[in-house]
């Protein structure tokens, strides 16, 4: 068998591979039990400044004055080595994410206790160090711990990275400047080249506050470029009824793209008027089928005409059974009697039976 | 040179050239899967799964769990579905025929009565018998259909149809979910950018010798039987590094059918799961992929490396040999079907590497380690054998596994280290001492009775009897 093979691989070289692979497996061995151990102390410690910590903000969220305040750290920072321990980069980190943590529970007099605590102790330099790094995940979380204790001072610096290339600076930019101003944040939709996430919309969704909306930037950004700008223009249409813009949603319904055309069948079913019935039945043919179905379902709600009811009788002669099901329980919301009429005209086509049955069950 | 110089120069040759292949393969996935890890750990660290959770603009979820004579886990297993962290979704189980009674205790105990509903045939199934909804507005979001026995694919098919929602979760009803296993699944179809997702798939791990509550693991423990541990390492390496590998690389072939979540629109276009293979959850993310690479369409085929579901795994050679000689079968089948994938740069990575990888080192390699293995026999009766060379290169290649193994568990140390006990990692490194001498020869022999079960035409996918997690708490 060596002819060959032996020729070009030595046995010797495979008995040397072999040593520096067992050696290597002893290694790794080594290295995960070394890992572990570094891991426990590391928990260890991490748990008792932990502890440490909890101590002096909860101290502090209940400071009722200056003065106060001022008294608690120095009775916090008195003991020995505690001066150290304050100026100690890793305790510093842990403090700075006990301080956001509870930050993030907590409001009025007791947040403004722990915002002065971390600006008192230069943590938000820390954190501003950080986010003048090149490493983007370490200016992820400086952005983050900025914005949440409310540095407005970073605000123009944090603003200028809402269209980074990088997304995940990018995302945190813009989650930043919502949570720091609220709607006016949104601003970066302006300006901004790339998508904006589903996952994003709904994360600055849920920073937003009812009653801050202003409809004029929702109109500029409804005529953007950018689809996902649009498609969340949209959204915020549909979430703070904005009647106002119920023109440009309809004009929506000609976009090229057909998750705007069903975010915008979404946003009419909040800010309908007496016009959006017959606005939806002049769009339908030139619609795909998930956006037909919508508007067939949507019909009851936005308002049943005799000409919505004609329509909808249209479809439910047709040969499409899935149309045919939804266009007959519209009729049914909208008018039982025009109902019992098209069922009177169908009953004997046997397509028609399992749909029938459907509805008459649905309606017990 | 004669011919059989020629013979053996080829029979040498090209073995040591495969072998080179493989190690070297091996070698760039190990690596290639380190940055895809520590990218994706970093990333989680900064999303907050607490909006997902509450938003009411979360996306729908329709979760698709088919039941074959499951009359003994059950109920329980819908409960543990209907209790999952998620807010927008419903729960379809589809009695596939079962022999026992599974309806029965469903009806019982959900309080269930059969509706009359008419749904849309997108995809052409086995007659459905009839479809249940609870009286009891708890239960809201149950939905069960009974339906003539048509096997996994058929199920899961009708499921798909019977499903409302944008994205169809597929999952196997006696697998455990971890707490946030909804909200990790779901997220990449909301980071949609240039590309569309169309699939997204988590990690699967072994349940055995775990302490299991209300449907929920509460403590990790590594399996104390010998195979459930070895199939333990096997998948650590197949997660934790082949996977993340291809997904950064966007040429995942597989997702399992354990636990995977999936576009329904792409899914009801390319006409569902195949039933007329047995590897029907492989060749069902193949026919998507090879779908949206036809249309041109951009498109990602997500994978998260967190735990996510976990599952019983065989414990008896018995079983074991049944499920490998299937997922073999399965893999010959898919790759039969997609052909006209291999080597066609029409497909991109999928045809220019995930296929090839799949066709060389999944289908042949054990076929070519069984033929290396009656190599070795002929050489060594006829004399002909170098054994100094020969142990030589067994050392290298034992070696060179038990690196790859022990590799695996480093990244699983540093990354979720499940095991947190010290000895668990000491056993776990036993185990890849013992692995290629105990349990990789068994994959084999069931891989190549695989192949022959093809030629035979066995289209059954074998009984895979389960102890149940309940029954081990006791026994434990």
């Amino acid at each position: 068998m060596n002819l060959f093979v032996n020729s070009i691989v030595p046995t010797a070289w495979l008995l040397l591979a072999a040593r520096v692979l067992t050696l290597a497996v002893a290694a790794i061995l080594l290295f995960v039990f070394l890992f572990l151990l570094q891991n426990k102390r590391k928990k260890k410690r991490k748990a008792q400044l932990r502890v440490l910590f909890s101590d002096l903000i909860a101290e502090i969220t209940i400071a009722e004055n200056r003065p106060e305040l001022q008294e608690t750290l120095q009775a916090f920072a008195s003991p020995k080595g505690r001066k150290q321990l304050l100026a100690n980069g890793y305790a510093r980190k842990i403090l700075i994410n006990e301080l956001v943590k509870t930050k993030e529970n907590i409001s009025g007099q007791s947040a403004g206790n722990l915002c002065w605590l971390y600006e008192e102790l230069g943590l938000r330099q820390d954190c501003f160090r950080a986010f003048r790094t090149g490493k983007w995940y370490r200016k992820v979380r400086a952005m983050q711990q900025l914005a949440a204790m409310q540095q407005n001072d970073y605000l123009v610096k944090i603003y200028r990275e809402t269209n980074n290339k990088n997304s995940f600076i990018r995302t945190a930019a813009q989650l930043a400047v919502v949570k720091l101003t609220g709607f006016k944040g949104l601003r970066f939709l302006s300006i901004v080249s790339h998508p904006v996430s589903q996952w994003q919309q709904l994360s600055l969704l849920s920073h937003l506050q009812e009653g801050e909306v202003e409809a004029g930037m929702i109109r500029l950004w409804l005529s953007k470029k950018n689809e996902s700008v649009v498609e969340f223009a949209l959204r915020l249409v549909e979430i703070y009824k904005c009647h106002d813009l119920h023109n440009e949603v309809v004009n929506s319904l000609r976009h090229d793209s057909a998750a705007i055309r069903l975010q915008a069948l979404q946003a009419l079913r909040e800010i309908y008027t007496d016009n959006t019935a017959e606005a939806l039945l002049q769009a339908y043919p030139l619609l795909n089928r998930p956006e037909q179905l919508a508007i067939v379902a949507m019909l009851p709600e936005v308002g049943g005409s005799e000409n919505a009811l004609r329509f909808l009788t249209t479809l439910v002669q047709g040969e499409d059974e899935g149309l045919c099901f939804h266009a007959m329980h519209a009729i049914q919301q909208i008018s039982p009697a025009w109902s019992s009429q098209v069922i009177h005209q169908l009953k004997t086509n046997p397509s028609f039976i399992p749909i029938l049955t459907h509805l008459q069950k649905e309606a017990v | 040179m004669s011919f059989w110089t020629l013979l053996y120069d080829l029979f040498t040759y090209g073995i040591l050239a495969f072998s080179v292949a493989i190690l070297c393969f091996y070698i760039f996935i190990a690596i290639y899967s380190i940055g895809e890890t520590r990218n994706y750990i970093r990333k989680s660290t900064f999303a907050d799964y607490r909006i997902l959770a509450a938003s009411e603009h979360a996306p729908s979820l329709s979760i698709l769990a088919p039941a074959y004579n499951e009359a003994a886990t059950i109920v329980e297993n819908v409960r543990s579905l209907l209790n999952i962290y998620y807010n927008n979704f419903e729960v379809i189980i589809i009695n596939d025929g079962s022999k026992d009674d599974s309806l029965q205790k469903l009806i019982d105990v959900y309080d269930l009565e059969k509706v009359l509903y008419f749904t849309e045939q997108p995809i052409a199934t086995k007659p459905i018998r009839g479809i249940y909804k609870s009286r009891n507005p708890v239960y809201k979001k149950l939905l069960v259909v009974d339906k003539v026995n048509g096997g996994k694919a058929d199920a899961l098919n009708v499921g798909i149809n019977m499903a409302k929602n944008k994205y169809v979760v597929c999952i196997d009803v006696d697998c455990i979910l971890e707490q946030d296993a909804m909200l990790k699944l779901t997220k990449p179809f909301l980071e949609n950018g240039e590309a569309r997702v169309i699939a997204t798939g988590g990690v699967v791990r072994i349940a055995n010798s775990c302490e299991v509550e209300d449907g929920k693991i509460v403590k990790v423990n590594l399996p104390k039987q010998f195979l459930p541990r070895m199939q333990t390492l096997e998948y650590i390496r197949a997660f934790l590094l082949g996977r993340m590998a291809w997904s950064r690389m966007n040429g995942l072939l597989l997702i399992s059918g354990a636990f995977g979540a999936f576009d329904r629109e792409i899914v009801i276009k390319v006409g569902g799961y195949d039933h007329s293979t047995v590897g029907e959850d492989m060749e069902l993310v193949v026919r998507m992929r090879r779908y949206m690479e036809e249309q041109k369409l951009p498109y990602q085929v997500a994978y998260i490396p967190d735990p996510l579901c976990w599952t019983e795994a065989p414990a008896s050679f018995k079983i074991l040999g049944r499920q490998r000689n299937r997922w073999t079968r399965g893999t010959i089948e898919t790759l039969r079907m997609h052909r006209k994938m291999f080597f066609n740069p029409t497909y991109g990575v999928l045809g220019l590497v995930s296929y090839p990888y799949w066709f060389f080192f999944e289908f042949m390699a054990p076929l070519i380690e069984f033929i290396g293995f009656l190599g070795f026999c002929v050489l060594a009766c006829l004399g002909l054998m170098d054994w100094n060379f020969f142990f030589a290169l067994l050392l290298f290649i034992y070696t060179f596994a038990a690196v790859f193994s022990a590799f695996a568990i480093l990244m699983e140390v540093m990354t979720y280290n499940q095991y947190k006990k010290k000895r668990e990692i000491v056993s776990l490194m036993l185990t890849a001492l013992i692995e290629p001498v105990l349990f990789h020869p068994f994959v084999v022999w069931a891989a190549v009775k695989g192949n022959i079960d093809l030629l035979r035409k066995k289209k059954s996918w074998g009984e895979m009897s389960r102890q149940g997690f309940a029954a081990k708490k006791a026994a434990a």
